[in-house]
């Protein structure tokens, strides 16, 4: 299997998926990404091929972005003073990315910032992704019972919140 | 809003992503900008804790060294042997000497030889009888 091959074909569906898992910071989602891609590259994540490319691609993903959060959070506590600010905050290309989206894109993004991680997740996986909640649960490594509740409940949160936005917005 | 909508939706917001998705190259060219600067990453920051955990490990163990354990004034056990309990003297009692050894009496003089004369003495004769 030719990896850089399989990592440039799915590279745009895996960007939308680090974009979900740093909470859409556009930077930490391409740190993200770019240690996943070379994780695959040099041989530290090897695919067994007991799931498919993509789903275990975004498995890697989710647990690169995870250790990122951690490493993020040991270096403000321990290492504050030499801090690289502003690292992980919302940069002025996330505030151009949200000033460019039209009202409805806008509103989803809105909504979703206000999910629980786990149903943003779920959400973007089914609908952003055109996944099952199956695959969805094997990427998050949760039950399918899990994955199908956080489906249901953060679906219907968001429609509130999409609607409350929208009523704002009107 | 219905399944849908959402769809719709979360598919416009998938068109933004990948109009601005940085391309696969350049992502894999440039250099990462999460690690802190010069020498202070993360992975750094352990290895630092250990190592000054390691001096201060090494420290101590030098200074014991020299200034000897902390148990090297206990003294070393008594020879069961020689030991004799501070108690031992409530066992003497008067005359408990005489308990230890066998008495001895006063050893009788040899009677001198008054008797008869070792010289044989002749056979005795012992008179036939006559039928």
């Amino acid at each position: 299997m030719d990896l850089r091959a399989e990592l440039e074909s799915l590279h745009t569906a895996s960007f939308g998926w680090a974009l979900a898992c740093c909470g859409r910071r556009r930077r930490e989602a391409e740190d993200v990404l770019q240690i996943a891609y070379l994780k695959v590259l040099d041989g530290r994540a090897r695919f067994a091929g007991a799931a498919s490319f993509r789903t275990w691609l975004f498995g890697v993903i989710r647990r690169t972005a995870a250790e990122s959060r951690r490493q993020q959070w040991l270096r403000t506590a321990l290492l504050s003073r030499w801090q690289e600010r502003g690292n992980f905050e919302r940069t002025s290309a996330d505030a151009q990315d949200a000033t460019l989206d039209d009202e409805r894109t806008r509103q989803l993004r809105g909504g979703l910032a206000q999910l629980a991680p786990r149903q943003q997740q779920v959400l973007h996986l089914v609908f952003h992704q055109d996944m099952t909640i199956e695959e969805a649960a094997r990427v998050l490594g949760i039950s399918l019972g899990s994955a199908r509740t956080h489906f249901e409940r953060g679906k219907a949160r968001l429609r509130a919140l999409v609607a409350k936005e929208a009523c704002h917005a009107g | 809003m219905q399944d849908e909508d959402l769809r719709r939706a979360f598919q416009e917001l998938r068109s933004v992503d990948e109009r601005r998705a940085t391309g696969f190259q350049s992502l894999l060219r440039r250099s990462p900008g999460m690690r802190a600067p010069r020498g202070l990453r993360l992975g750094a920051a352990p290895i630092a804790l250990g190592a000054i955990a390691a001096v201060l490990v090494a420290g101590f163990v030098l200074l014991n060294l020299r200034h000897g354990t902390p148990h090297s004034h206990v003294q070393s056990p008594p020879d069961l042997l020689t030991w004799k309990a501070p108690t031992d003297f409530l066992l003497e009692t008067p005359g408990s000497e005489l308990l230890r050894s066998v008495p001895q009496l006063i050893p009788t003089e040899p009677a001198p030889r008054t008797g008869p004369s070792t010289a044989p003495k002749p056979p005795v004769r012992i008179p036939e009888k006559s039928s």
